[in-house]
């Protein structure tokens, strides 16, 4: 707590922001990212120069995808078009990768590799926004570099993850069969292949596409990505550390930051809650796991209850939730609003902010959680959900394997 | 006013814009192509009525601004007296709830519902 309120307080981050900012605009880079590397010594969770780290390893990286882009130019290479999707990804620039990739499968469309780095991506798009067609063309790339080459087990894998998000028992069935055959033998593969021995099931039947289009609908995948034993090999998979998350709202409450806020896992249920004057709220018991979750559709207490999809067998986590109110705003924003807004291809959310009178409200997702935060009326929204983007993402970190 | 609809969609080359009641009918609505519209009324009806009556029972009663943020776009409702405007836009950093052209159209609006602004 004592870092956390050093970073807020400190004014120096703004001046070490302010050289840096110098320096890159003079183009001295080496200088730039000395002075950005020293500053996050001191307060390494500074969102100032951490995005100033960024935009001077984006500088350098120019100078590199010039040189890809020549290459590809002159030959199409293959090795260059890998590079460059890479370092994008690098960059944290994932709409140009997944463009290159693009390019890069228009060129080879007889590579496997191609597909499989544009499956991957659509996949992460699929997981992340659900879109339906994005998971369609994530199915069609990863089965394309598939059958492109027999003994590939990485677009066999991500199938068989897709198969497991969206519920399609029958195709991971097949998938496990297949996998089962090339035997890979490293413990990661053992724990995917118990979660697949559970989940899978010969006898079942079911349309991947109608899938897709139902995961869309209810704006929940059936099974959370973070459940599948490889998922957290890939870049980018985060997990917010609760106990941290509390002592981090608690802070900004105390502060003055914020009046309340609310952490939703994936499945409605809270996972911190706390509001001016009582602190952090009894945290809700984790969610209990359905006994079959295949018998009957895919279900919370947000999209059962404002999409009117079919109540299922699993235990419903909002029931346990401490108290209502602000609760039921974040979950009615993030269940009702989010998924509706996707259908006017947005890309991916930010976040919603409400202004009244009686106070700011703003809710969007950081790392794996739904956040929702209420804050004076005479708070900049922005500004507001800035510092706990933050202050949150500093204590979200990569999951643990 | 799918005038006024329209002219706003012009000036700030929104998607489409439309006008909700309180009960979340839709008034009037003006979209490009490809926006369909009774998508976009049914988001508006949720963010009045759903997402109103969810912020009333944890004490927020009324509210001037939502605002829908995503990567290449955001969805803008903003009060106009006892109807809402709703607006669909591009990914447009200046373009938000306070935006000059919004409030316009909305006092406009206003004006041509025959009713009375609240400020």
């Amino acid at each position: 707590m004592g870092r956390m309120t050093g970073w807020f307080g400190g004014r120096s981050v703004g001046a070490l922001v302010d050289r840096a900012r110098q320096k890159l605009a003079s183009g001295k880079l080496d200088d730039a990212a000395r002075v950005v590397e020293r500053g996050l010594q001191r307060f390494p969770e500074a969102s100032g120069l951490l995005d100033l780290r960024l935009s001077i390893r984006r500088a350098r990286g120019h100078k590199m995808m010039r040189r890809l882009e020549a290459r590809i130019e002159s030959n199409a290479d293959p090795i260059a078009y890998e590079e460059l999707v890479k370092l994008y990804q690098e960059l944290e620039l994932p709409e140009e990768a997944r463009r290159k990739a693009e390019h890069y499968v228009e060129a080879h469309p007889t590579r496997d590799t191609p597909h499989l780095l544009l499956g991957e991506m659509l996949l992460e798009l699929f997981l992340d926004e659900l879109q339906a067609r994005h998971g369609h063309r994530a199915h069609d790339h990863l089965l394309r570099a598939a059958n492109l080459n027999g003994m590939a087990l990485q677009p066999r894998l991500l199938l068989a993850e897709l198969y497991f998000c969206i519920d399609a028992r029958g195709s991971l069935a097949s998938m496990y069969e297949t996998l089962q055959r090339m035997a890979p033998e490293t413990s990661a593969m053992e724990a995917a292949f118990a979660v697949m021995e559970e989940v899978a099931d010969a006898n079942a039947e079911e349309r991947v596409d109608g899938l897709f289009e139902r995961m869309e609908f209810e704006g929940q995948l059936a099974r959370d990505p973070l459940d599948w034993p490889l998922s957290q090999r890939r870049a980018g998979r985060t997990e917010l550390k609760e106990d941290a998350a509390d002592d981090v709202v608690s802070l900004m409450i105390a502060e003055g930051t914020v009046d309340e806020v609310v952490l939703l896992r994936r499945d409605g249920s809270v996972v911190v809650h706390a509001t001016t004057g009582n602190g952090a709220a009894p945290k809700a018991p984790p969610p209990v796991e359905p006994e079959n979750p295949g018998t009957e559709p895919a279900y919370d207490e947000m999209a059962g209850t404002l999409l009117g999809a079919p109540r299922a067998a699993t235990a419903a986590p909002a029931a346990a939730a401490p108290d209502s109110g602000f609760v039921d705003v974040v979950r009615t924003i993030s269940a009702k609003v989010f998924p509706q807004a996707r259908e006017f291809d947005m890309g991916k959310f930010r976040r919603c902010t409400i202004r009244s009178r009686h106070g700011n409200v703003m809710v969007g997702k950081i790392g794996n959680v739904m956040v929702g935060a209420r804050a004076p009326s005479s708070s900049e929204p922005t500004r507001t959900w800035e510092r706990l983007a933050s202050a949150l993402e500093s204590v979200t970190g990569r999951a643990a394997s | 006013m799918k005038n006024i609809l329209r002219e706003l969609n012009d000036t700030i080359s929104a998607r489409g814009s439309l006008v909700v009641a309180r009960d979340g009918m839709l008034v009037a609505a003006e979209v490009n192509e490809g926006v369909d519209v009774e998508r976009l009324s049914a988001l508006g009806a949720a963010l009045v009525t759903e997402v109103g009556d969810s912020l009333r029972a944890a004490g927020i009663h009324e509210f001037s601004h939502v605002e829908v943020a995503a990567e290449h776009g955001k969805v803008v409702l903003a009060e106009a007296g006892p109807i809402y405007l709703m607006v669909l836009v591009g990914a447009r950093l200046e373009i938000g709830p306070g935006s000059i052209e919004i409030q316009s159209a909305a006092n406009r609006l206003v004006r041509a519902a025959n009713l009375a602004p609240t400020d």
